[in-house]
């Protein structure tokens, strides 16, 4: 018997507790492409190194930032980034930026769906054809895979705001 | 981001060892490079991940249409040494579906038919 069926996907909640950046530090960042690693190394200062997984939390938080500046602001060094973070118990993240919001959403849920229908079924032509999204946006530096990693990373939640230019996130460690 | 080149067993062989960070500054002249190279008549590539400590998205994304660009050519992309982040953020992407994965370099070389 296969085992269960069951596809993640991005979710808006405007109401959402991830949202809630109270007690939580804020930043602000211009939008510069080439220092998304760079702010996100600075975001961590301090952090546990159980949290950093060696620098896969950089990696994440780094794809976070990426999408904000690139994505959203269109890399427009007039618009800023904001990050909110908290990094005691857990790892926790608001990133906003100054941009019309995801639009895509939907059509990156339905992508997504038939791409872990192909993989569910072992239809590895049609995998391959759709590991990378791509959206008339994209050009050949986007990997159109961060959201499928960041759904798996973020194991306490990944959850957009209504006008979708602002995510919150978190990720839980076991003890 | 380094890349050096050596021979594998057949002709049509090559061992790639990327150094560095496969992120999104290297990722298109990563991806360029080794596209060159399977082109040039080595389709069939073991990619040493030794040296590689930092894979992100764009990372991914090169990775995959170099296993595009070796399916077109009749080849087959491998990943030997694969560990740490780059191993984590394959996983997490499904994108390590896509390769055959080998301890080490000569493992991957010797099992092609």
């Amino acid at each position: 018997m296969k085992p269960l069926f069951i596809v993640r996907k991005l979710i808006v909640d405007d109401r959402n507790e991830l949202f809630d950046a109270q007690g939580m530090r804020l930043v602000e960042y211009p939008s510069d492409l080439s220092k998304v690693r760079q702010y996100a190394t600075e975001v961590l200062k301090g952090c546990s190194p159980k949290f950093l997984e060696e620098n896969l939390l950089e990696q994440q938080l780094s794809e976070l930032i990426k999408n904000a500046i690139k994505h959203g602001n269109g890399s427009d060094p007039a618009k800023t980034v904001r990050i909110w973070f908290d990094l005691r118990k857990r790892v926790r993240f608001i990133v906003e930026d100054e941009g019309a919001g995801f639009t895509n959403l939907e059509i990156w849920n339905e992508f997504f769906r038939k791409r872990q229908t192909a993989l569910y079924e072992q239809d590895f032509d049609a995998f391959l054809e759709l590991a990378s999204y791509r959206s008339p946006q994209s050009d050949e530096s986007d990997g159109g895979n961060s959201l499928i990693a960041a759904l798996e990373y973020w194991n306490g939640g990944m959850i957009y705001n209504g006008k979708r230019n602002k995510v919150g996130v978190v990720r839980w460690f076991s003890a | 981001m380094e890349l050096t080149y050596r021979p594998g067993n057949k002709g049509d062989q090559v061992v790639v060892v990327p150094s560095g960070d496969i992120d999104l500054y290297a990722s298109v002249a990563f991806c360029n490079a080794v596209i060159a190279r399977l082109e040039s008549g080595t389709p069939k590539m073991v990619l040493d991940f030794t040296a590689v400590r930092y894979l992100d998205s764009s990372g991914v994304g090169a990775l995959i249409r170099l296993v595009q660009k070796a399916k077109t050519l009749g080849g087959e992309i491998r990943i030997a040494k694969l560990g740490g982040t780059p191993r984590k953020v394959l996983e997490m992407s499904n994108i390590i579906t896509l390769f055959k994965v080998s301890p080490d370099v000569e493992t991957a070389l010797k099992t092609w038919s």
